[in-house]
């Protein structure tokens, strides 16, 4: 049996699954400059409802790219969000593909086009 | 599913840098804080510095209307605060510490020399105050310039 390895040089490989969806990299890429957000101000600048971005948070948060602190003032209470280093090495990773991506001569883009 | 073209590559690359945007101009409320704490701390000492020795009844009530008024207006500005950038916090925090380090010096230096009491004049006590304002008055500049 004779087995080789491929190299897998094409930045779309360094793409994040989790990350390809536009809410949830639209949601890590608002936490990535900051220490914590408040639930409502993600809502709000993602332009999602809640239940889509309490959605969204639970699949970041399985995968051990977010946390969720909820705090209370007085009987008021709030959720912030933060992102953990997994998650920033992660989009860190993700970006970096990106930009690979966006720097392409067009080869690639018109590749793309042949194949339909 | 990751075939992303160049175009679809800087659309979101595009989406990053302005999400970016949004915490950091959420930092306002850091800088007004800082310049709420500075003016503050300076019209308080202002108001010691004019009447250093006792003081009047009227710079009393008026120094605790400051005090209180900032100490409030702070607070509210904390609570108001919904993203926290990492920038705006390591500014918060190094402004501060000088602050404090400043303070602390100029106390126990005029402790240990028992250069500061009420026999001096009340400008020292401003002009410290003043120097002790400029760490908060720079981060509140810095935390606004990037946006």
């Amino acid at each position: 049996m004779v087995g080789w390895a491929v190299a897998l040089t094409h930045p779309r490989h360094a793409l994040d699954d989790l990350l390809s969806h536009p809410v949830r990299f639209s949601v890590v890429a608002l936490l990535a400059p900051a220490a914590q957000i408040e639930f409502s101000f993600v809502r709000d600048r993602v332009e999602v409802t809640d239940s889509m971005l309490s959605k969204q948070i639970s699949l970041l948060e399985q995968a051990g790219y977010l946390k969720v602190n909820k705090a209370f003032i007085g009987k008021r209470g709030r959720t912030w969000l933060s992102l953990t280093k997994t998650g920033r090495r992660v989009f860190e990773r993700h970006l970096a593909a990106l930009r690979e991506i966006a720097a392409g001569d067009g080869s690639y883009a018109a590749a793309q086009s042949k194949l339909g | 599913m990751n075939d992303l073209t160049p175009q679809e590559a800087r659309a979101a690359l595009t989406d990053a840098g302005n999400q970016a945007a949004r915490v950091h101009r959420s930092d306002k409320q850091f800088r007004s804080i800082l310049l709420g704490l500075a003016a503050t701390y300076v019209a308080g000492a202002l108001l010691v510095g004019l009447y250093p020795q006792g003081g009047s009844r009227f710079a009393g009530i008026a120094l605790i209307v400051i005090l209180v008024g900032g100490f409030i207006g702070m607070l509210l500005l904390l609570l108001r605060i919904r993203a926290y950038s990492r920038r705006g916090i390591l500014w918060f925090t190094w402004s501060a510490a000088a602050f404090s380090f400043w303070n602390a010096a100029v106390i126990g230096v005029s402790e240990a020399t028992r250069w500061w009491g009420p026999h001096q004049p009340g400008t020292h006590f401003t002009v410290s105050a003043i120097i002790a304002a400029i760490p908060l008055v720079l981060a509140a500049w810095l935390v606004g310039r990037w946006r």
